[in-house]
């Protein structure tokens, strides 16, 4: 069974890119796998221009913005709808909105509130997500962001404050912010720790630069770290795999409000994989996700060394041609079999 | 073609093919052998409920009309009036009841603990398999971290199966699984031509034990989608639901161990009236959970059952005629425990202070598990 993937050293983005690198690359910025006619488009492209292209897009940013909704577990009841913080995308794609002070909307929103209600909640909140500083060792700056958050007027972080948008606004600005940030979406994006040093330089440049988080990503992802990332795979984040199996069967990404249900259904197990098999199921027997008939292939063969190519990343071995090829083609029923067993492999959930 | 599709198999059907159909590795039996966990112990099963959210004891012991369920199993068993919590928030401080440890965590840190956890012992020390060990939830995707941590002597295969009571049964899935049809499970030459694929796509291994598991989880979901559980509402549902599917499970499964971590009494940070109304209801869920158990030959005098909060709230009311947690009193910082079962003592009240992560060290030692890593001490006072 293969695990890795064989990927050139060292990773650049002027190499063109394949199936495997497109699939990774678009799951970890537009949150799923390429739709046919960007797979059409992108491959065999350069990286670094493939990326350029995500960045230019809403979608990329409505990804990045859903991801830090869920960092913030601004998710289910507590999740922004029709709120002022759906512009965001569209702000940051013009650049009239940098990263930075996308969170600080956040984190002003009446979600963010209702979701870390009273001053020690919303300040230890503040404390920990935007400054990634460990309360308990800081008593004194929390019970000051406190007093703060009820109106009296204190030294916190280091800024003056007297209100709770005060606190927010220290914390946002402060210059551990952009590292801390830093430090969570190279984690996010590589599936390994920030270097120390890196950190430290990166944080210091988007403080310095607040519209330079799209070309920290570009180099990021050109780095060896990310090309490990794509070799050894990595596995779907919930919302990532109800987006991925629509794409993958064929259908547009689904609504928010189907994806997110899906994703909090699947948040309430330990291990999702059951429920996921589940869903497949059920899409594979619905309209619009549905496969052909076994006896509609012209070449059954083609047909699934097409699917894993798209659902993995990889061609068949002989051994998985020939057994995968027999089954898509001996029923009607073969191909949402062979569909079956690739969407709820371990493969197809580290992609 | 609606081959995938059915309507949800019966609970008969559920316990048929887990017991003894051959398709998908459903051939192990619902549970393993039960007999007792220690030498000379009548304890089989335990459950935890963990009564996170913050819940103070002058809304629990101290207003016993509240909570009649609770004082009868102090009656029948052992209180601890002062047992020591951590303020580390809500996810912390439930997660360090169940690893033994009091460790600074992030409230919304959404990542599983470097320690393990009391499943992972008892899974890994009494060689049980996942379906033996459950964690239901009402605190959503960060809940779900408590199945197991991160320590590479244990881990995800010694994890508790858990599932979010909130989470699974929320009204949204709820109507995309009606829109679209339930599946019935895979059967006959479908099942074995699938079975023949993954046997190749695993490069001809025999499936995991993990595989197998999951199997019998698919089948466990698709039985509770078909009851009532996905269709509780009103104040402490989500908490209401997790203590059901808790009953559920010690029917379908009779697991060793089943820990039950609530979160919607912190609902008095904003309404202290909507916080008394979740303590009321988890009560009575509590109540109705000890009846099941009561009325079940099988689980009558072999099961335990031990209830305590994570933490308490603050003394006095906020601006908002609600309860936060974070001034430091003894309300936050001291709660009242329940531990209830054949092996305990009847009528006890233990006053003297101990601590929220002694409860850990306590249920392993029930066991007969090695809880190598935690911090706290075993409460032997409470042995009869």
């Amino acid at each position: 069974m293969p695990t890795t993937h064989p990927t050139e050293f060292p990773p650049s983005l002027e190499r063109p890119i394949n199936d495997r690198w497109l699939r990774a690359v678009c799951i970890d910025l537009l949150g799923r796998p390429p739709v046919a006619s960007e797979r059409e488009a992108w491959l065999g492209r350069p990286l670094g221009s493939v990326l350029d292209q995500l960045w230019a897009t809403d979608s990329t940013w409505k990804h990045w913005l859903d991801e830090q909704l869920y960092f913030f577990m601004l998710i289910d009841q507590f999740r922004p709808v029709g709120t002022s913080l759906d512009e965001l995308p569209e702000r940051l794609v013009k650049g009239s909105m940098t990263t930075g002070e996308a969170l600080h909307r956040i984190a002003l929103s009446t979600s963010f509130e209702l979701r870390n209600p009273g001053a020690d909640t919303f300040v230890t909140v503040v404390m920990e997500q935007f400054c990634g500083i460990e309360v308990q060792s800081s008593k004194r700056e929390l019970e000051i962001g406190k007093a703060a958050y009820d109106g009296r007027t204190g030294v916190f972080l280091g800024s003056r404050a007297q209100s709770q948008s005060d606190v927010v606004e220290v914390a946002a600005g402060h210059k551990d912010a952009a590292r801390f940030f830093v430090g969570r979406e190279y984690e996010r994006l590589t599936r390994t720790p920030m270097p120390k040093r890196d950190r430290a330089r990166a944080g210091k440049r988007l403080h310095r630069e607040p519209r330079a988080f799209p070309d920290l990503v570009k180099e990021w992802m050109g780095s060896e770290a990310y090309a490990e990332r794509v070799a050894r795979g990595a596995p779907m984040s919930n919302r990532t795999w109800v987006r991925a199996v629509y794409v993958d069967l064929g259908a547009p990404p689904p609504s928010d409000g189907t994806t997110e249900a899906l994703r909090s259904a699947l948040d309430g197990l330990g291990d999702p994989a059951p429920l996921r098999s589940t869903i497949a199921r059920m899409l594979l027997d619905a309209d619009g996700t549905r496969p052909p008939r076994g006896p509609e292939l012209k070449d059954a063969g083609a047909w699934v060394a097409d699917v894993f190519q798209r659902l993995l990343g990889r061609a068949p071995s002989a051994d998985e041609a020939s057994a995968f090829t027999r089954v898509a083609a001996e029923s009607g029923d073969g191909p949402a079999l062979v569909l079956y067993t690739l969407l709820s492999s371990p493969e197809y959930e580290s992609s | 073609m609606s081959y995938f599709r059915s309507a949800s198999p019966s609970r008969r059907d559920l316990l048929r093919s887990a017991a003894g159909a051959g398709m998908m590795g459903l051939s192990a039996p619902l549970a393993s052998a039960i007999g007792p966990i220690r030498p000379g112990m009548k304890t089989k099963h335990v459950v935890l409920v963990i009564m996170a959210g913050g819940v103070r004891s002058r809304e629990t012991f101290g207003s016993p009309k509240q909570i009649p369920n609770l004082v009868q199993l102090a009656d029948e068993g052992v209180l601890f009036t002062r047992l020591r919590t951590a303020n580390l928030g809500h996810f912390g401080a439930s997660m360090s009841i169940v690893t033994g440890i009091s460790e600074a965590r992030g409230i919304r840190d959404n990542s599983r603990a470097p320690d393990p956890t009391l499943f992972e012992y008892v899974r890994k020390d009494l060689g049980l398999a996942a379906s033996d060990v459950w964690v239901t939830t009402s605190g959503g995707a960060q809940q779900v971290n408590y199945a197991y941590g991160l320590h590479p002597d244990y881990g995800q295969k010694y994890g508790a199966t858990t599932l979010d009571g909130d989470g699974i049964f929320n009204e949204e899935f709820k109507g995309i699984v009606a829109k679209l049809g339930t599946p019935r499970p895979l059967a006959g030459s479908d099942a074995e031509r699938v079975s023949e694929l993954r046997r190749v796509l695993r490069g001809g291994a025999p499936p995991s034990a993990a595989e197998t598991s999951r199997a019998r989880v698919e089948r466990y979901i698709l039985e509770e989608l078909g009851r009532g559980v996905t269709g509780m509402t009103g104040a402490g549902a989500g908490d209401a639901k997790a203590i059901q599917l808790a009953r559920n499970l010690l029917s379908v499964f009779r697991p060793r161990m089943i820990g039950v971590v609530l979160q919607q009494a912190d609902i008095a940070h904003g309404s202290f009236n909507g916080y008394t109304e979740v303590i009321r209801r988890n009560d009575a869920a509590i109540g109705e959970l000890v009846a099941a158990i009561r009325g079940d030959e099988t689980l009558r005098d072999s099961t335990a059952v031990v209830v305590l909060p994570e933490f308490g709230r603050d003394a006095d009311l906020n601006s908002r005629r609600g309860l936060d947690h974070g001034d430091g009193s003894d309300d936050l910082r001291f709660v009242h425990g329940v531990a209830w079962g054949p092996d305990f003592k009847r009528g006890k009240v233990v006053k003297d202070d101990r601590r929220t992560i002694d409860v850990m060290p306590t249920i392993a030692d029930l066991f007969g598990a090695d809880p190598r890593h935690a911090k706290g001490s075993v409460l032997r006072e409470i042995y009869s």
